[in-house]
């Protein structure tokens, strides 16, 4: 089930809704969403929510273990046992046939079968979801939760649940302690406002881009120099939009239920630096792996050499993160390399703003080639007809028009959590217009978020 | 939650004022009100509308197929033939929508005398899911399942599909085209399409650019070679149900005791030196030459194989895969001033 479907708009979020604010007890309230959340998950596949079910009684149950114990070496035990399985099922599901493909192309060697299995929706998320939850218990940063059905709710909370934010408990621990307050105007307001904020972004300027570029992109070794970049600028724009729509969304959608999901995107491409990019791009995801990963790993506490190599890792499994495919592990290398360039040689430090952010976003542009390409070889032809002049051009008017809209909203309109929201009664009547625009744009054209993919 | 039982109620009044709105307009001739002529996408529903007063002075000859066929001119059909022929082909046509009209057609009046079927790889295809435009015409779809229980829940849902659908872009674009048509006479070139009432399909905008020499055809080949990539890159085989909607269709007609001439309908010889070596669109089209050539030989009809567009002319087409009515007037020609078809009993004889 997609944000953008009928089947969510029109029954299953009045559904949930109107229960949830039915029931008055936290138990109640605890029930309808880990409910809802499982039949939101399942209605995909029904099977995966076993598999969602045990990562999070593995995560709990660990966590209730680290709490309780006093024992350094079995606190450590119960951490490790848990992340182990989480990343194991993981691994599994998502990254399994990668290795077992790469090893029978390196050695030439069957000893690995290909599993035919599907990947879990979403696993990537819940699974940090989990593995953020136990090592800050681990950390007494958190306070296990001894209650299974919180827990329950927090993993399985329907509007981050397939495709993030990568919320972590403590960043809602307040707010599914006082799941049982009652309904709040300005949230439900400024809720219907992201959610709408968040449909336009994806209906209108995310899916409008689409239509054109993934036709074009059915052959780019077809394509002019002009061709290859206009495709680059329309996926950096389609790619934003949908992501940060999607998670504006889910924002609106945690407010209507009282949640407050914290930010997920602030104006990226207005980064002045690839670290301000990341700062910036899927923070929940970056702030992730800087805390659990980079930090973890010594970040730039053990000297210059291991700083660098403690920048590429992180973004190489990021970028592997993302999927089980050369192109992400490339695109997570380069992006740990303009990283580790850019603390090295600080470029830029003195030039005008205007040219680091102009430059910052060329870099983030020339990486989401690799990012979109199905394989190395597809990137590598859009990339030599970027950079290899090729004279004439077939992409369509209506393309570059709406890659010039994008770009124009992406620079010059704020970023949603920077938006003013109409919160009086008043306003209401002008949100149910622009719901009512919205959906004639949405009608008949559903489409999945690109991060549902990973 | 006063805000959101504001913002609820807002939204139904404004969606309730849109749909009253588009309704009156009826931007696709398939409601009550003719306050403005009808704008016509999917032609479904104003073929519907326009044939009950054709048939009341007989309907003696009928043209089914897909958008490919509907600038076939039935009075070239007519002169050739001395019948009287209504161009019943539809956008996006699908063998069940032709036995839905057919069936429909006979519960409106005697059946036709010839029935002239074009089929292709999109018509008897097995990659594009539901036949959402048959669906959402509760008229075919009940024509379809005529004998089939639950009817009344599906006619249920049909109709929910007939008004969801007035809640997008596209009806409000042809509603304000409707508007603009009868508010400015002149504007009719404007429309995309208009519907004669013999069924047959005029393209006023292509047709003005193309008496002006303006039109230009590689430009349109160009433009839509990609979106012909991507569809004929989803057809891999013919749908067994497919393929029993029109062996059923033609029994039904044999039954009714009328002749049945079957088509092969081809696309640009440009579309087709595209498609051919990146798509299984030659495996397929040699599919559905299979499938013409195993119908005649259980059922009496007349087929031609027209799937080269290379045997007609390369400048009267209006895209990849529309002939224009020039050209679909010659395989009228070629196909109803065959031996194949003169040879039996004179038309209107039987």
């Amino acid at each position: 089930m997609v944000f953008n479907s009928d089947v969510f708009l029109f029954a299953f979020l009045p559904v949930v809704f109107a229960l949830f604010w039915a029931a008055r007890t936290k138990l109640q309230r605890y029930v309808v969403l880990t409910v809802s959340g499982y039949v939101f998950y399942g209605y995909w596949d029904w099977r995966f929510c076993f598999l969602l079910l045990f990562s999070t009684i593995v995560s709990f149950s660990a966590g209730l273990r680290i709490s309780r114990s006093a024992r350094p070496s079995r606190r450590r035990a119960w951490m490790v046992g848990a992340i182990s399985v989480d990343l194991f099922l993981l691994g599994l599901f998502k990254y399994y046939n990668f290795f077992a493909d790469t090893a029978r192309h390196l050695t030439g060697t069957t000893a690995l079968p290909v599993l035919h299995v599907v990947l879990p929706i979403g696993i990537s998320f819940y699974t940090f979801h989990t593995i953020s939850y136990v090592i800050d218990v681990w950390d007494r940063r958190v306070k296990a939760t001894s209650n299974p059905l919180e827990y329950l709710t927090y993993v399985s909370l329907f509007s981050q649940l397939v495709a993030g934010p990568i919320v972590r408990f403590r960043q809602i621990e307040n707010d599914l302690e006082q799941i049982d307050r009652s309904p709040s105007e300005e949230n439900i307001a400024r809720g219907i406002g992201f959610f709408l904020v968040g449909l336009l972004k994806k209906v209108v300027i995310a899916d409008g881009i689409a239509r054109h570029l993934d036709v074009a992109l059915l052959s780019p070794n077809a394509f002019s120099t002009i061709d290859a970049w206009v495709a680059a600028f329309g996926y950096t724009f389609q790619l934003y939009f949908d992501f940060s729509g999607y998670s504006d969304m889910a924002i609106g959608l945690g407010l209507l239920f009282g949640i407050h999901i914290p930010q997920n995107f602030n104006a990226p491409y207005r980064a002045d630096g690839i670290a301000d990019f990341w700062r910036r791009w899927h923070i929940s995801l970056s702030s992730w792996l800087r805390d659990y990963l980079y930090i973890r790993l010594g970040g730039n506490r053990k000297g210059t050499i291991r700083t660098y190599v403690n920048l590429m890792v992180t973004m190489l499994l990021g970028g592997l993160w993302h999927g089980a495919n050369w192109t992400f592990v490339v695109w997570g290398a380069y992006h740990g390399g303009l990283l580790a360039a850019g603390r090295a040689l600080s470029p830029g430090g003195r030039l005008p703003v205007l040219i680091r952010r102009g430059g910052t976003f060329l870099l983030a542009v020339v990486g989401w080639v690799f990012f979109r390409s199905t394989d190395l070889h597809m990137a590598g032809q859009w990339l030599a007809r970027m950079f290899v002049w090729r004279g004439g051009t077939e992409t369509s008017i209506t393309l570059i028009a709406r890659v010039l809209v994008a770009a124009a909203y992406a620079w010059l309109i704020p970023e949603t959590w920077d938006m003013w929201f109409g919160l009086r009664l008043r306003w209401a009547p002008v949100y149910a217009a622009a719901g009512l625009a919205i959906y004639l744009v949405l009608n008949g054209r559903e489409s999945v978020f690109l991060y549902y993919q990973f | 939650m006063k805000f959101l039982r504001l913002f609820l109620l807002s939204l139904v009044a404004l969606s309730m004022a849109y749909a009253v709105s588009v309704w009156a307009v009826n931007p696709r001739g398939e409601f009550a009100p003719h306050l403005v002529p009808p704008i016509v996408r999917d032609n479904r529903a104003v073929k519907l509308r326009l044939y009950p007063p054709f048939a009341r002075a007989g309907a003696t000859g009928l043209i089914l197929g897909s958008s490919r066929v509907v600038q076939m001119p039935p009075s070239v059909l007519d002169e050739l033939t001395g019948l009287r022929f209504f161009n019943f082909a539809v956008e996006r046509g699908r063998t069940e929508d032709y036995l839905a009209i057919y069936r429909w057609v006979r519960t409106r009046g005697p059946a036709p005398r010839l029935v002239v079927i074009g089929v292709d790889p999109e018509s008897l295809q097995d990659g594009d899911g539901a036949n959402f435009m048959l669906d959402r015409n509760p008229i075919l779809s009940g024509a379809l399942r005529r004998t089939a229980a639950g009817a009344s829940i599906r006619r249920l849902r049909d109709t929910t599909k007939q008004y969801k659908q007035m809640f997008s872009t596209e009806y409000l674009h042809d509603a304000i085209l409707s508007i603009e048509a009868a508010v400015h006479p002149s504007a009719r070139t404007a429309r995309e399409y208009v519907v004669e009432a013999d069924g047959y399909l005029r393209y006023p905008r292509l047709e003005s650019e193309r008496s002006s020499g303006t039109f230009d055809l590689v430009r349109e080949l160009r433009s839509c070679l990609p979106r012909y990539q991507v569809l004929y890159g989803g057809i891999s085989r013919l749908s067994a149900e497919r393929v029993l909607a029109l062996r059923t269709l033609v029994s039904e007609v044999v039954a009714d005791n009328a002749r049945v001439v079957i088509w092969v309908m081809p696309n640009h010889p440009e579309t087709v030196a595209s498609i051919g070596g990146t798509t299984p669109y030659v495996r397929v089209l040699s599919a559905v030459r299979d499938e013409v050539r195993e119908v005649s030989r259980h059922f009496p009809v007349a087929t031609f194989d027209y799937g080269d567009g290379s045997a007609f002319d390369r400048s009267d087409w209006w895209d990849c895969g529309h002939m224009n009515e020039r050209n679909l007037s010659e395989v009228a020609r070629r196909m109803l001033g065959s031996p194949q078809v003169v040879r039996t009993a004179p038309f209107g004889s039987d």
